[in-house]
């Protein structure tokens, strides 16, 4: 289990990039979705 | 840095050299942790101040100290540097601190949008506090935003150009929020160790995780709702204002949707923290691991559908009133079931008190005051009396001083020896628990009797009849506010007095989890080479079967 590699460390920083671009996303589609509740409610 | 040379010695600080390049380039989660930790520390005694402000004024019936202008600014800040200030970014500080050590990870998955996340906060707070600034020491402008915290269009936008500037600093604080909730999940989810299973981990981390997506969830709804403001404002929309078509109740909506969740922003994470100490110092594992797992799960799904618990009183169908009233009761399900599996992790436990342990017991103690008073608040008609005045004030300040901000307190003393390797100065730490668990019922306890007389919240002043007990409340703020600077006091001790005992490992007796396998003071790199994690090391045993 124990691992001295750097590389499976590497690997874990990309899937986290994956991870925080994706979230990213959602914040911005939450930001929209608000807006434009806005814009349909008023 | 070189891939071999960090692998040659592991052990060695490479600390950057020079204040700029430690501190202002700071890519370190401990660096990052620490900041946070300072920053909230100095906005909960500037907001302490205000608070002070507040009590003096209220100290007696009939105008003393202040305008009334400006005692709404006080309110309004107050709130706002506590809030956003003081609780939030203590909690996030814990989390760079802590998270990475707990998991076996070696930093934050994103070390860069860290060091982001921390220094927009010091420009946010200068932007929302240069108004008031201008206006206490020059004089010039007409001070900070006067209309609450919770902003409501058409008061929040009958102040001045503050206006712009709250809104600014609350968008960075937002974005800071966020970067900072992404980093956390990326972390917990891609940067464990081997073997740290999600249901491995401890309950601090898992109530984190949860507590960022609540974040990500609500923070761009008060982004969206404070930009309809600024246009309302400055560019002649009319979101909130009937005169165009808008509407002024949908602000109270879109700000409750992001305030509710936001509220348990501030206390899923004591949560988490209540739950490491309670079972290392009853030394007895955590009682039912899995369902403060799932009850801290359940209570930030609740926490979407309950906001118009806020609005009972603006008018809203029958059947609107009701699914808000239950919804909101529901609550207490999950909330009970932690509190009572933490006293039965307690119970026959071979238990000590040191200082943690004591702000550990008065949250749950204190914190159930508070869970309860939000349950009469929650019954509809009931509210329609106690909605706007003390009984309301004295509510949230049980779930947030006695609840979120003791928590933090216990977690500080819990996790200082492992931050300094020294043991923090026991007797003070006693003193500093009693004089601050005594005071603060002094302070917020009368305050459910004036609101249940009537006694409307964000007054400057009020009828002789709820004069006896505002003293008492105001003498017990006074010693509240007093009691911190022995806080203060006890944790620079500890960061510089040579002298003091030097912290074990381990630091407490019944402690387990990675962190404590860790030296005290930790090294500045740790688990750059992921741990080899065992049963025995894990915080609350193997649960996951
Ligand atoms: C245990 C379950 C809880 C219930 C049932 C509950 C219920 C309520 C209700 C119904 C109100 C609105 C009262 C009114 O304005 O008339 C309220 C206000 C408030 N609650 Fe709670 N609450 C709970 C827990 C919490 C927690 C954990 C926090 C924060 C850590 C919190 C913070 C607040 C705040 C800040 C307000 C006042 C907001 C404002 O108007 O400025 N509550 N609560
Ligand atoms: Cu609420």
């Amino acid at each position: 289990m124990i691992t001295t590699d750097r590389s499976e460390l590497d690997h874990r920083r990309a899937a986290a990039k994956l991870t925080a671009w994706i979230l990213a996303g959602v914040v911005f589609g939450i930001y929209g979705l608000f807006w434009m509740s806005g814009v349909l409610g008023s | 840095m070189a891939h071999d040379a960090s692998t040659h010695h592991d052990d060695h600080d490479h600390k950057p050299h020079g204040f700029v390049n430690r501190w202002l380039y700071a890519t370190n989660h401990k660096d990052i942790g620490t900041m946070y930790l300072v920053f909230s520390l100095v906005m909960f005694f500037l907001g302490g101040l205000m608070a002070m402000v507040i009590r003096g004024e209220l100290m007696f019936p009939g105008l003393q100290l202040i305008e009334p202008e400006f005692f709404n600014q006080m309110t309004t800040m107050h709130a706002l540097v506590m809030i956003f200030g003081a609780v939030m970014p203590a909690f996030v500080g814990l989390a760079n601190w802590m998270i990475p050590m707990m998991v076996g990870a070696p930093d934050m998955a994103l070390p860069r949008m860290n060091n982001w996340s921390f220094w927009i906060m010091p420009f946010a707070f200068t932007t929302l506090l240069l108004p008031l600034a201008l206006k206490v020491f020059f004089d010039i402008g007409g001070g900070g935003p006067a209309g609450g915290w919770t902003l409501y269009p058409p008061l929040s936008l009958q102040g001045g150009d503050s206006v712009a500037f709250t809104i600014f600093a609350v968008h960075m604080m937002g974005i800071s929020s966020i970067m900072g909730a992404i980093n956390i999940i990326a972390t917990i989810l891609n940067m464990r160790a081997p073997g740290m299973d999600l249901l491995k981990m401890p309950v601090f981390v898992w109530s984190w995780l949860i507590t960022a997506f609540l974040l990500i969830a609500v923070m761009p709804v008060l982004a969206g709702a404070v930009t309809m403001l600024l246009t309302d404002k400055f560019f002649g929309t009319t979101f909130f204002s009937a005169t165009g078509g808008g509407d002024p109740v949908m602000f109270q909506h879109i700000f409750w949707f992001f305030g509710h969740p936001e509220v348990y922003i501030m206390i899923l994470p004591a949560f988490g923290i209540v739950s490491e100490i309670i079972p290392t110092f009853s030394r007895k594992p955590l009682f039912g691991y899995k369902a403060m797992v799932y009850a801290i799960a359940s209570i930030a799904f609740l926490s979407f559908i309950v906001w118009a618990h806020h609005m009972f009183t603006v008018g809203m169908p029958l059947g609107g009133e009701l699914f808000f009233m239950y919804a909101t009761m529901l609550i207490a399900v999950p909330t009970g079931i932690k509190v009572f599996n933490w006293v039965f992790t307690m119970w026959k436990g071979s238990m000590t008190f040191e200082t943690p342990m004591l702000f550990a017991l008065a949250f749950v103690i204190l914190f159930s005051i508070g869970g309860f008073s939000g349950l009469m608040l929650a019954i509809v008609p009931a509210d329609f009396q106690y909605h706007d005045t003390y009984f309301v004030v004295a509510h949230f300040h049980y779930v947030l001083v006695t609840g979120a901000i003791f928590s933090v307190m216990a977690a500080v003393y819990y996790w200082l020896p492992k931050w300094t390797g020294r043991m923090y100065n026991e007797r003070l730490g006693k003193i500093h628990f009693w004089a601050s668990a005594i005071s603060v019922n002094v302070l917020f306890f009368p305050q459910h009797f004036l609101g249940l007389a009537g006694m409307p919240r964000r007054i400057p002043d009020y009828n002789v009849a709820f004069a006896d007990w505002n003293l008492v409340s105001s003498l017990g703020g006074f010693a509240f506010g007093l009691t911190q600077l022995l806080f203060a006091y006890i944790v620079w001790d500890c960061s510089r007095n040579k002298s003091l005992a030097k912290a074990t490992d381990q630091v407490w007796e019944g402690a387990h989890g990675l962190e404590w396998t860790l030296s005290s003071p930790p090294p500045y790199h740790s688990f750059t080479t992921p741990p080899v994690i065992t049963d025995s090391m894990l915080a609350h045993g193997n649960v996951a079967h």
